[in-house]
């Protein structure tokens, strides 16, 4: 306990300087951490968030009622992290390394611009755009290719795994390459230099420079998005798909699932138990993936 | 070191205390006037203007603090975000009067009630200019387990829908829209819309109109579209599962037919019609909800139009509730006393109702030669649907000046249902309920908006019936069976 | 500390236009148009006539321009301009503010030997996990701590978020030599110089990643604006989008408004049209104001060389 307080003012400076962050995440995200209780409270207005009483786990049927609705809402949950985790992954840090090597840096700053609008362009109007090109009468796909696919039918429904997670990539990509390629320009260009010396061809040189040096935050990344992996982007799942039912089996997620039961039922209880749920599953895949990055390599685990 | 430690200290000590010295601050008690906070939604404007609705507010209050000891907080929010706004400031405790509605989502008459999140005025509400303003019939229509939480609009207070033609085409091909008596009628009409070479002959305006079309045979008390798969069936006056009935099968023959035939088209099923839509040419014949004033439609629409009765008229259970007030659970005795006093003003003066629903005069509208009024405001603006009885307020320019009696008549003529005053309490059955209601957008929407091709419709049906099956629909059944009977008696 | 190299290629890049390089630059601009092409359509929706749009779908050659979306976001003119300015003050102090409460945070909990470091870190990373829900927060923030209608509230939430620690974090461990901190304590430097002097300016690259996203954020919030902002005059920019948004779309869709109330908009209301025209004025000054964070992370364009 002593050698405790004694490192701790060693580092006195250090605890001054993470006090403000301290006190924002204390004030702003740990003291309503209260509603958390809501999951298992069967909240009355008039009673308000305390004076509401408990009801166990009462509120957490409200997921598992149809199991044929659970299972598939989560099979596709998982299935849609996979594919966005990996591809999207990828991309980026292939977007990074590309814009990295490339000479032409004057043309590559303009398109750098353009690949970052779409982020800015919300669902809302991401919907309309995605109907221009997926209408079955005058939609661009199907006047391009000749074709009569009824996007938004049962017709329609194997293609949209490929159909959202084509738009995720618009929207994301440019934007998630911008973390990886200020890492990039983080790295010593005397290694570079070096390489070069040795004879090192460019495809060599990333592959001993530009991807290790990639490595830590690409770890530290796909660590941290495995907490969120029950979540997902109501915008994308409910918006584009304009919620038509026919398309559940493929697009239904358990977000875009809760968002519109709240609209039709508005129990917060509900609400809360499975946002609880998402934060639990995500902790605990958190916390095993953490622990095998541990004993991997040590430096690059989030704690 | 020993500084700095104490500056820490002190820094958090004078946080700690600044913390607790915000908690608990409030509102200094007035001169004798209770204080009311009523909070409602603008339709009309995509964001009213706050200077205005507070010049408003202290006109109002200027009025009205002779007459009853009240003086209100007028918040006036716009309907794009009323919702959440409103859920959230009810549940903060900042609200007394709230006005909301039975469609209205999260915080509908429907939501409240289990939530315990309005008060009973029943006792207080007796023998009050409020409840003597309007007729029993309305009061009744409003009542949730024979206990008056909602104070209803006066308007258009009953259920009905008829069929609407656009004028062009029945004056060129010459339809007797008189001799419309069903659905089944339309089908010569929609041949020729088809043949004129419209892309929506029959546009259901991506809405599952099942539970409307059909409500002379059955009272859908939920008056909820995602949960139309039981009612009450007039004939027996008992609840019945609505997707076995004779009726949901030939209606869905029906669309899915028309479908085929190039009626209906796809946009209404993938929900990407709107009322733009219907202010364009390309449709023949579409539905309205009938109204005392029908030829607000062609004001609309843009386009002249006409109209047929497709359905009788029904008060029912949430037809007297398209528009209503409450008073929220967390106001004082006192408080409540207040709201209903400044209701039964509203609702039987007609300058504080004008001002109310209109605004200033002279600044936000004025009145014309007949006394009737202009508005052109684009910081006060409301209409009285949503603000007071139609008894009360005066018609806007190019209404009917009789528009009261109008009114009156118009709900009058309704047929009450034999299911009208019943509230389904889904507490029981509230997580079977919600995963019903998912089932209906995957397979009912479709159904009924002919996504389905005619010779799949019975094992269409039978997919949704199975469907509904696992998300526990005979449970919810048995439910709604058992407090029906329970109530009948 | 830090030279400026003076050549605008980097120099282990010489400047061999080789085929590969145009081949790369080829892939890189067909990516380019493939992005583009959507916001091209926005672009073109926003300038289409709404009836057109209705009956034809979009297109990028439209039978009939029309001017009327843009005039329906336009028409707010003067709200734009003080939500502009609303939205541009949150992002510049909320972005400054939250690097620099987030920097000295991931520098001290990147500091071995410093035993409390594990506890903040997972401190940390539980905010990101659990999360109260709307209600209790709107309660805590207006009913406790009266914050109601204070911009503070469109600052602060945003300012502190665990993925952005964690990035400084992981940056400054494998991207900040030890040695130069070492060097420093040497030569007498207290902690806070040396972060001041010697970390932060390091960080650029990463300062700027950083900085990018969470001004992305600001710029792109509404939903604190909708619940806490009551007054008009503070409305950012998005939230006043959403509204018209909502507020044409409510108006077409609900089929609850009487008809008089649509008479009184005056004809027709443009759905699609007006949707897209706030895009453009959302993204607008993006496109101004991106290419000077662009400068810290495109390796060729650094001002001022990040390694001395």
């Amino acid at each position: 306990m002593k050698e405790f307080l004694r490192n701790t003012w060693k580092h006195r400076a250090h605890v001054v300087m993470a006090l403000p962050a301290f006190l924002i995440l204390f004030f702003i995200m740990y003291v309503p951490m209260l509603g958390i209780s809501l999951a298992f409270k069967d909240y009355k207005t008039s009673l308000g968030i305390f004076g509401s009483e408990w009801n166990g786990l009462e509120n957490f049927k409200f997921l598992i009622t149809s199991k044929r609705i659970f299972l598939r809402m989560t099979s596709n949950t998982l299935m849609y992290y996979g594919i966005f985790t990996v591809v999207g992954t990828v991309l980026n840090v292939g977007l990074a390394i590309a814009i990295d090597q490339c000479v032409f840096k004057k043309a590559t700053k303009t398109m750098q611009t353009v690949m970052i609008i779409p982020v800015f362009i919300s669902y809302a109007a991401v919907q309309f755009i995605v109907n221009a090109f997926l209408h079955y009468d005058n939609g661009i796909i199907n006047n391009t290719f000749g074709t009569d696919i009824k996007f938004y039918t049962e017709a329609g429904v194997q293609f949209w795994p490929l159909i959202l997670t084509i738009i995720k990539i618009w929207k994301d990509t440019g934007y998630g390459a911008v973390l990886y390629m200020s890492v990039l320009a983080g790295v010593d260009s005397s290694l570079y230099e070096a390489a070069e010396i040795d004879g090192a061809n460019r495809w060599r040189k990333i592959w001993h420079i530009s991807l290790p040096a990639l490595i830590p935050m690409i770890t530290v990344m796909l660590l941290l998005s495995v907490g969120s992996i029950m979540k997902s982007d109501t915008g994308l799942f409910y918006q584009v798909t304009r919620n038509v039912g026919a398309l559940h089996e493929t697009t239904q997620v358990i977000d875009s699932y809760v968002f519109h039961a709240v609209k039709t039922s508005s129990n917060i209880g509900f609400t809360a138990a499975t946002s609880l749920f998402q934060s639990v599953v995500g902790l605990l895949l958190m916390l095993f993936a953490n622990g095998v990055v541990r004993k991997v390599h040590p430096d690059n685990a989030l704690f | 070191m020993k500084k700095t430690m104490k500056k820490l200290l002190a820094a958090v000590l004078v946080g700690a205390m600044t913390v607790a010295m915000f908690t608990g601050c409030g509102k200094a008690a007035d001169d004798g006037l209770v204080t009311i906070n009523v909070t409602r939604a603008c339709f009309n404007l995509a964001a009213p203007d706050e200077a205005q609705v507070q010049k408003v507010e202290d006109a109002i209050n200027e009025y009205i603090k002779d007459k009853i000891n009240v003086r209100i907080e007028l918040n006036d929010l716009e309907s794009g975000s009323y919702t959440e706004k409103a859920n959230m400031a009810l549940n903060a405790n900042e609200i007394n009067l709230l006005w909301t509605a039975s469609w209205e989502s999260t915080i509908g008459t429907n939501d409240l009630v289990p939530k315990e999140a309005v008060y009973d005025l029943t006792e207080l509400i007796k023998g009050t200019t409020l409840y003597n303003s309007m007729d029993e019939g309305q009061w009744e229509a409003a009542k949730y387990d024979g206990k008056i939480y909602y104070i209803p609009v006066y308007k258009d207070n009953v259920e009905g829908y008829d069929f609407m033609f656009r004028k062009a085409l029945v004056d060129k091909y010459g339809w007797d829209v008189s001799s419309v008596k069903s659905l089944a009628d339309l089908e010569p009409m929609l041949a020729d819309a088809k043949a004129e070479g419209l892309k929506y002959p029959f546009l259901t305006q991506r809405t599952a109109m099942f539970y409307r079309w059909y409500i002379n045979d059955f009272d859908f008390f939920t008056a909820d579209v995602t949960a139309n798969w039981v009612s009450v069936d007039r004939a027996t006056n008992s609840v019945v599962n609505t997707i076995q009935t004779p009726q949901y099968k030939e209606f869905a023959t029906l669309m899915a037919k028309w479908a085929e035939a190039g009626y209906i088209s796809e946009d209404d099923v993938t929900k990407t019609t709107t009322d733009t839509t219907t202010q364009t040419q390309d449709w023949g014949i579409s539905w309205w909800t009938d109204i005392p004033v029908n030829e607000e439609a062609n004001a609309r629409y843009g386009q002249d139009v006409v109209m047929a009765p497709a359905t009788d008229r029904w008060a029912h259970s949430t037809s007297a509730l398209g528009s209503c007030y409450c008073v929220t659970a967390n106001s004082t005795e006192e408080q409540a006393k207040a709201c209903i006093d400044f209701m039964g003003l509203l609702y039987t003066d007609s300058k504080l109702a004008d001002m109310y629903t209109f605004g200033i005069e002279g600044e936000d509208f004025t009145y014309d030669a007949n006394g009737q009024v202009v508005q052109n405001s684009q910081k006060y603006n409301h209409s009285m649907w949503e603000s007071a009885s139609a008894t009360i307020v005066t018609p806007v320019q190019g209404e009917p000046a009789n528009k009261a009696e109008l009114y009156k008549a118009f709900n009058g003529g309704a047929n009450t249902s034999c299911a009208a005053g019943f509230r389904f309490d889904k507490k029981p059955v509230e997580a079977e309920f919600s995963a019903c209601q998912a089932v209906f957008d995957e397979y009912g929407f479709a159904l009924e908006n002919g996504g389905v091709a005619v010779a799949d419709i019975d094992a269409k049906i039978a997919e949704y019936q199975a469907a509904l099956d696992e998300a526990g629909y005979q449970k919810v059944l048995a439910e709604f069976q058992s407090q029906y009977d329970a109530w009948k008696k | 500390m830090s030279k400026k190299k003076k050549a605008e290629f980097a120099p282990s890049r010489s400047e061999k236009k080789t085929f590969g390089q145009y081949v790369l630059c080829l892939v890189l601009l067909l990516y380019t148009i493939a992005c583009a092409l959507p916001i091209l359509l926005v672009f073109v929706a926003a300038f289409t006539d709404d009836k057109w749009i209705a009956q034809n779908g979009f297109s990028f050659f439209p039978g009939k321009w029309s001017m009327a979306g843009f005039n329906s976001v336009l028409r707010y003119g003067d709200s734009l301009i003080t939500s502009y300015g609303i939205t541009i003050f949150v992002t510049v102090v909320g972005t400054l503010f939250g690097l620099l409460v987030m920097s000295m945070f991931a520098y001290s909990i990147s500091r071995k030997g410093f035993r409390l470091a594990g506890f903040l870190s997972i401190y940390l990373l539980i905010p990101m996990l659990f999360n109260g829900g709307q209600l209790s927060g709107y309660i805590v923030f207006t009913n406790w701590y009266h914050l109601k209608d204070s911009l503070l509230l469109l600052i602060l939430p945003l300012s502190v978020t665990t993925m952005n620690v964690i990035i400084l974090r992981t940056y400054i461990v494998n991207s900040i030599p030890g040695e130069l901190m070492e060097a420093a304590k040497i030569d007498g430097a207290g902690e806070y110089r040396t972060f001041f002097q010697i970390v932060l300016p390091l960080l650029k690259p990463s300062l700027a990643a950083v900085g990018f996203m969470l001004a992305t954020s600001y710029w792109n919030d509404w939903q604190n604006a909708m619940l806490y902002i009551t007054t008009k005059k503070k409305y950012p920019l998005q939230l006043l989008l959403v509204n018209i948004q909502n507020s044409i779309q409510f108006l077409l869709n609900n089929t609850n408004v009487p008809a008089s109330v649509r008479a009184a908009m005056g004809g027709s209301i443009p759905e699609y049209s007006s949707i897209m025209a706030t895009v453009l004025v959302v993204i607008g000054p993006i496109m101004v104001a991106y290419p000077f964070f662009q400068k810290y992370f495109i390796k060729g364009l650094t001002v001022g060389s990040v390694k001395g």
